[in-house]
């Protein structure tokens, strides 16, 4: 029996998949996505691998359906084994369980995809507390964390690695758990945890049973000894800044006890092959071997004589130790676009400056009619510019380390250049972008362009040619109010929104710029927001309006101006009302 | 420094057996072969217990074949049991110090390599050196060659695409 709907479990995507042996479009009977799976089918009298187009359904869905379902004479041999075996394990044909895997060389046989199946389902029955829905792909990577005491989540950026590590914390509801991450990712696991984890507490004081302590790694290597207890999911985020083995944030990391052992990271090898023997000895420590034997067995066979054996043995040796999914992998079940809200804390500098901006605003006082809109109007730039970065309000210095907002960008666009993402980051202000650009190159070492309004348009032509062309770094950055409309970036899969503007329809005409037709990659829009600022009440105005179209101004700038002091104030303060 | 030849553990096998330590002087074979090692051998090709490889020295090419004379079954079947409980996917150091330990030798007398044949001693040590670099990149090559006919043992819950049948194959 060949033809037929045939039904084979995916493993790596914890889910069902549907197709059809000759290729012909595949009618699903439950709701699921297009995609493509790499599946080892019969071709002439020998199996090969082959990309197979087809349909995923979620591991749930399927499984009550098949639950449901009676057998009937028109099923596949697959379909009828998975029908049976739903109600008692039985004998699976190979094109039940026929995914090859990552090696590309295998097949997992029927018993290892059967137990990874009842796995799965174990992992969404107890993760009863997670307030949303895994994707498959991230309920793979679940179960695959949970196998593992320490291991390395490398997944490309905006595929839900914080997701999946505060689900894997929800599997152990009963133990303390601890995020190690830069100063500017703390409030965003702070606002993830309360999102789609409200069972786990997130607490500056003592640990206990369900509790989630989130500190940054200055504070680690400050306080080490606070830290020195045993915890149920310990997770170091942005795991990159740690590579460094002589530094004593990564000693302090290290000697972290823990049941299970998380380094994430979109650049496990930001800058070599040594980068990973690193974040593995945080995390697995011996399990690479000695620094010198990786290095003689593996760096340099790799990096000097471009050896595929060595590479192709590294590949197997760490395969149990980096789960790495890319965007282009998963893209079936990612949304077309997807807008991701970064919340980003000021630094010290930012909340004395805008603590100081307000009080000397009030203190003088903002007149009446005309000269009153104008001097609010001023406040509320000086607040975005101070929000943004010191130097652009004034300041001197260097960069560095003085902006949530910039730290937290430069974390990003080293990832996105090391995954090869093309990216794409707005700004209000041609200042700022000067300061963005300045800051990549010395930071990060890459070139970006700067397209904005004081260019001729024979120049923005050559840069919007040259980036769509695939020259340079893959990150251009822009000036909202230049970029606007009437380019096509659509290299770019991502965009950075740096500072926000009152008016939604402003940012997502610039995120156009690359989710727009030629486009047929998912998109990710990132807003950094300056936590606790005058950029909470724009999101917060963005969000009303995106739900309710045509409102166009109410909530905004505009209302801003009509407010009385006291109010103002309220809305303006540092944590105000929003 | 990197080491070049003998990074792994089984891979430093048989460079002891190249170059034993019981060795006293200079000799010049190796001396020749190292160096050839490094830029006049082109790529191995294995078949089994064989080995051909083409060395080229001032600017003739020399056809070099070996062969790896495998384990009897004696020696098999304590390196299975050695082997037991090893990542049969990436051998390790440990896996060669069980091997070792159960007194089965990884690698041979390259003097067993090509008996009979008129290459020269130079040339047989170069493609040695350059089998020690392959060794050292995928150390199962090691066990392969000793154990040309052999499974070894294997992950149960894989299945090798070329042993997916066709016949059933839909049920």
């Amino acid at each position: 029996m060949s033809a037929g709907l045939q039904l084979t479990y995916l493993p790596d995507h914890a889910c069902w998949f549907f197709w059809r042996p000759d290729g012909s479009p595949v009618r699903s009977p439950l709701p699921g996505a297009a995609a493509t799976a790499t599946l080892a089918v019969p071709d002439g009298d020998r199996t090969a691998a082959r990309e197979v187009d087809g349909v995923e359904v979620a591991v749930d869905t399927g499984w009550e359906w098949l639950a449901g379902r009676a057998p009937s004479p028109g099923d596949s041999g697959a379909l009828a084994a998975w029908t049976r075996g739903v109600r008692a394990p039985g004998p699976l044909p190979p094109a039940a369980h026929c995914a090859v895997t990552a090696d590309g060389g295998h097949i997992r046989s029927a018993l290892a995809t059967l137990r990874l199946l009842d796995r799965d389902r174990r992992v969404l029955e107890e993760l009863a507390g997670f307030d949303g829905r895994l994707r498959g792909y991230q309920l793979a990577g679940v179960r695959w964390l949970r196998a593992r005491p320490g291991a390395i989540l490398a997944d490309d950026m905006g595929l839900g690695k914080t997701v999946q590590a505060l689900a894997l914390m929800l599997l152990y509801p009963d133990r303390p758990h601890l995020v190690v991450c830069p100063t500017s990712v703390t409030a965003n696991w702070e606002r993830e945890a309360a999102r789609y984890a409200p069972d786990l507490a997130v607490t500056d004081g003592p640990p206990g049973p369900g509790t989630l302590t989130v500190v940054s790694y200055t504070r680690l290597r400050l306080d080490s000894d606070r830290y020195d207890r045993d915890w149920g999911v310990a997770v170091l985020d942005e795991a990159q800044q740690i590579k460094n083995p002589r530094t004593l944030a990564h000693r302090a990391a290290r000697r972290l006890r823990a049941d299970h052992r998380v380094a994430m990271t979109g650049t496990p090898v930001e800058n070599g092959l040594s980068d990973l023997w690193a974040l593995a000895e945080v995390v697995a420590p011996g399990r690479l071997g000695t620094r010198r034997a990786f290095h003689d067995r593996f760096v340099a066979p790799i990096s000097r004589r471009g050896s595929a054996a060595a590479a192709a043995r590294l590949a197997a040796r760490t395969r149990d130790l980096v789960l790495r999914r890319t965007k282009a992998e998963v893209a079936a079940e990612l949304p077309a676009r997807e807008h991701v809200d970064l919340p980003c804390p000021l630094t010290e500098e930012q909340q004395c400056m805008y603590g100081h901006a307000l009080d000397e605003a009030f203190g003088r006082g903002f007149g009446s009619g005309a000269t009153r809109r104008g001097n609010v109007l001023a406040l509320l730039t000086r607040l975005g510019q101070i929000c943004n970065h010191p130097v652009q309000a004034g300041s001197q210095g260097p960069l560095a380390g003085r902006s949530g907002k910039l730290d937290r960008l430069t974390d990003m666009l080293g990832e996105a250049v090391a995954a090869g993402t093309g990216c794409l980051v707005f700004t209000r202000y041609t200042a700022m972008g000067r300061l963005i650009v300045s800051h990549l190159a010395d930071a990060l070492g890459i070139g970006a362009p700067f397209l904005h309004g004081g260019l001729t348009s024979g120049a923005r032509d050559r840069i919007v040619r040259d980036y769509q062309e695939g020259k340079g770094s893959g990150v251009l950055v822009l000036s909202l109010r230049a970029a606007g409309f009437g380019i096509t970036l659509t290299r770019a899969t991502t965009v950075v929104h740096y500072d926000r503007w009152w008016n939604p329809a402003v940012e997502d005409q610039a995120s156009d710029r690359v989710h727009r037709i030629g486009q047929d990659r998912p998109v990710t829009v990132y807003a950094l927001r300056a936590a606790g600022t005058l950029e909470d009440r724009i999101a917060a105005v963005h969000g009303h309006k995106r739900g309710l179209a045509g409102a166009l101004t109410r909530g905004g700038e505009a209302e801003l101006l009509t407010l009385p002091d006291a109010e103002l104030y309220e809305v303006l303060r540092p944590g105000g009302r929003r | 420094m990197t080491r070049e030849f003998g990074v792994t553990a089984f891979g430093r096998a048989w460079l002891r057996r190249i170059e034993p330590v019981t060795v006293t002087g200079v000799d010049r074979d190796l001396v020749r072969a190292r160096s050839l090692a490094r830029r006049g051998v082109g790529d191995p090709v294995v078949d089994g217990s064989r080995v051909r490889a083409t060395v080229t020295e001032r600017g003739r090419e020399h056809a070099v074949a070996l062969a790896v004379p495998a384990w009897d079954a004696r020696e098999r079947a304590l390196a299975d049991r050695a082997l037991a409980g090893h990542d049969p996917g990436d051998p390790s150091d440990e896996a060669a110090a069980a091997l070792a330990a159960a007194g089965v030798g990884i690698a041979p007398d390259p003097a067993e390599l090509a008996p009979g044949s008129e290459v020269r001693r130079a040339h047989l040590l170069a493609v040695c050196y350059r089998l020690v670099r392959c060794i050292d990149e995928d150390p199962r090559l090691a066990i392969a060659l000793r154990a040309p006919d052999g499974r070894g043992p294997r992950d149960p819950d894989l299945i090798p695409l070329a042993e997916v049948g066709t016949a059933g194959f839909y049920g």
